[in-house]
């Protein structure tokens, strides 16, 4: 049905497309070039199929897009046909996977249309060079549920009223006071947690690509001291805080995701730390009627960042990479022709935004998304609030600090411990 | 002449019936051994063009990293207590179905089920029972050590391991019990018992040594499948809490695809083999001589 239904508007749209924009995409301008496409977002392959064979139609190539499921990963995918000699085309990846593939691999993206319109903004580049296309952001904070607010305390609530911690622990304080008996949670997952929470240590510095790199050569050069570190200790502040109300607080390591999506999205809680995404889970639990949206991790003592309590954290989560190894020139054309299909014509932005629900990286698109979540996200986009560092982690950071966090969470450690685990990680890496 | 258009026939006929299984055995198992061997003495970083060559630092390195250490000594403990267990329980449940019980087939299906459930599916569903189910229970009858999630602590998420390892594997292990126990003659029996022994005494005396080849193939096979276990590790406990059951096998998954140290991941993995290869081929040697025929 879903497919009928995208096929149906597909169609609709070349239709109408016929006359609009025929000169931008020249009828059979690559006829029978043929490429194909990794996609990593496997929730979005029936629409990406049905744009394939669109944009297909209008340029005589042909588009093979396929997906690997869930729970394998893109890096390993791409080694995969690397190692094979038959790599695809357009390589969609996390920002990590192109980073470390692209000096040799990728194709240079930077003379593209949109790379001005907010490619090189979310983009990945080195050495000046742009090497990938931003397929869409993703920003992470705290989700709130207003209705749920809003009923339990009997009155008005403005999220913009939240302007620091200490507010936010009025909020939470109020809502016990008001039956709410845990109004927070926090998941426990190693990602969660040292991927998207304490990153924010790094990428909060002062919110710039610069600062956060030579913040990260600091830390593994063992000149950094975390606990006298205001964002490290204003970060933990709220996290112990939220922690303190956590709706799993008897059991912190045995939070449920699918749990504390549905516990947002019913109102069992008020505030919970996650991103966009958690809109999957959150939108099949959620009610008619029901408010949510997302606000920055509110921090107290902010006199070294101002900005963190009013931009969110988000950056480009899926890079679209173009392979010069194993694909010709007229391959690689085609790759670009597709790309600027997607940000340039109007179906192409219809296929990003309305069908997929991304929130575009590029300026020159001012359709606006369809859910609630990934609107809040975007107005903070539209309003340039966004501390968006797309720092190239190492690979293990997330597992490995995660742990470290975890034990954190659970009571095993205390604060300092934790400080001095993470200092280690950094120190470890550079022998 | 006659002589050789014999040995071509034979050469033929080898070729025709064991060639498939050689080429497939060499192409899936042989090669890619070797080659995995040969990438132990490289620093690939499991992507790139160029695989240069470092000689013996892979093996330098892993000696330092007291993690691979640490989680071949977790698995090493989880391998002797679930070895154990399992070949305990499967040989009850074996005695116990081959014995004098009402809808033994039925019993013999039951136990065997498990063992068809794939270990991811098997994990995530014990993972809801050890974190859902259990805590349930726990919170509701106030049994105190059940209402914590099992899953949030370093033991009990050992103990949670085990426990679903000898769920799953003694099914297997009890039918290879059965075959054997069956197999020993029913003349032997009767004539020990004429002879005065006891129930008892007919297992431990006769049976039980007639039988040891059984023991042979199971020790063999929970201890290989134990060092290298994997999916249910990760199912179930992710390694978790705070990476406190982080076994070999997902130790070196780890490191050679998310901390992308291909080499040195390789290495541990060949050291990992052989330590299983030398623990699992000793026993089955030492254990043959002491088999006996009647």
């Amino acid at each position: 049905m879903k497919k009928a239904v995208s096929t149906a508007m597909a169609l609709s749209m070349m239709v109408g497309l016929m006359g609009v924009n025929a000169s931008a995409y020249e009828a059979g301008s690559y006829d029978g070039v043929s490429i194909t496409m990794l996609n990593t977002k496997s929730e979005i392959q029936d629409y990406l199929v049905d744009a394939a064979a669109t944009w297909g139609e209008l340029t005589g190539a042909s588009l093979d897009v396929y997906t690997i499921s869930d729970s394998g990963s893109p890096s390993q995918e791409i080694a995969a046909r690397y190692a094979a000699n038959n790599a695809p085309t357009l390589i969609m990846g996390d920002v990590q996977d192109v980073a470390d593939i692209c000096e040799e691999y990728g194709a240079d993206l930077s003379n593209e249309s949109w790379a001005a319109n907010g490619g090189e903004t979310y983009g990945v580049s080195v050495d000046g060079k742009l090497y990938s296309f931003p397929f869409c952001i993703e920003g992470r904070g705290l989700i709130y549920n207003k209705t749920a607010i809003e009923e339990t305390l009997g009155e008005e609530w403005d999220p913009s009223s939240v302007t620091n911690m200490d507010d936010l622990a009025a909020l939470l304080e109020k809502l016990v006071e008001n039956g709410m008996e845990y109004p927070a949670a926090l998941n426990m997952e190693d990602w969660a947690l040292a991927g998207h929470y304490l990153t924010q240590v790094y990428e909060e510095q002062d919110g710039t690509m610069e600062t956060t790199s030579k913040f990260i050569d600091d830390l593994k050069a063992g000149n950094v001291d975390l606990m006298s570190n205001q964002r490290f200790t204003a970060l933990m502040d709220t996290f112990d805080l939220l922690a303190q109300y956590n709706i799993n607080k008897d059991d912190p390591l045995a939070a449920d995701y699918a749990t504390n999506c549905a516990d947002l999205a019913e109102g069992e809680v008020a505030i919970y730390f996650n991103g966009n995404w958690a809109w999957a889970e959150i939108s099949s639990y959620i009610e008619d009627g029901t408010e949510i949206g997302i606000m920055p991790v509110m921090q107290n003592e902010t006199s070294e960042n101002e900005a963190v309590n009013s931009s969110i954290c988000g950056s480009a989560t899926k890079q679209v990479m173009i392979d010069k190894e194993c694909t010709d020139e007229q391959q690689q054309a085609a790759a670009k022709d597709f790309l600027n299909w997607l940000v340039e014509s109007e179906e192409g932005q219809s296929v990003l935004i309305e069908q997929c629900s991304l929130i575009p990286a590029f300026t020159n698109i001012d359709k606006d998304v369809t859910n609630m979540l990934a609107q809040s996200v975007q107005n903070y986009v539209k309003e340039g609030k966004v501390i968006n560092v797309p720092y190239s982690y190492p690979g293990d950071h997330w597992q490995t600090v995660g742990a470290y966090m975890q034990k954190y969470f659970a009571g095993e450690t205390d604060r300092a411990t934790f400080a001095t685990e993470i200092q280690d990680y950094w120190t470890g890496l550079a022998k | 002449m006659n002589k050789k258009n014999e040995s071509l026939k034979n050469t033929g006929l080898f070729l025709a019936f064991a060639g498939p299984a050689v080429f497939a055995f060499m192409a899936v198992v042989i090669i890619p051994f070797l080659y995995g061997f040969y990438l132990t003495f490289t620093s690939w970083d499991g992507l790139s063009k160029s695989k240069p060559f470092v000689g013996l630092a892979n093996y330098a390195e892993v000696f330092k990293d007291t993690g691979f250490w640490q989680a071949l000594g977790l698995t090493l403990i989880y391998v002797v207590v679930s070895v154990v267990l399992v070949n305990v329980v499967a040989f009850l449940l074996a005695l116990l179905v081959t014995g004098k019980l009402r809808g033994k087939k039925f019993f013999r299906a039951g136990f065997f089920v498990p063992n068809l459930i794939g270990g991811i599916v098997l994990g995530y569903i014990w993972q809801f029972i050890f974190k859902t189910i259990l805590v349930y229970i726990g919170k509701n009858a106030g049994i105190g050590f059940l209402s914590k999630s099992w899953l949030s602590s370093p033991v009990p998420a050992f103990i949670a391991l085990i426990i679903v390892t000898v769920w799953q594997l003694s099914g297997y292990m009890m039918l290879i019990y059965i075959a054997g126990l069956t197999s020993v003659s029913a003349d032997l029996r009767e004539a020990a018992k004429i002879d005065g022994c006891t129930e008892n005494q007919v297992t431990r005396n006769i049976v039980i040594p007639l039988m040891r080849s059984s023991f042979t193939i199971c020790l063999f096979m929970t201890i290989t499948r134990c060092f290298m276990v994997y999916d249910l590790n990760l199912a179930l406990t992710e390694g978790g809490p705070f990476g406190s059951t982080v076994m070999a096998a997902m130790y070196v998954y780890n490191k050679a695809f998310v901390t992308k140290s291909y080499g040195p991941g390789q290495t541990e993995a060949v050291i990992l083999f052989l330590f299983t290869a030398i623990i699992a081929v000793s026993q089955a040697v030492i254990n043959k001589r002491k088999e006996v025929e009647a």
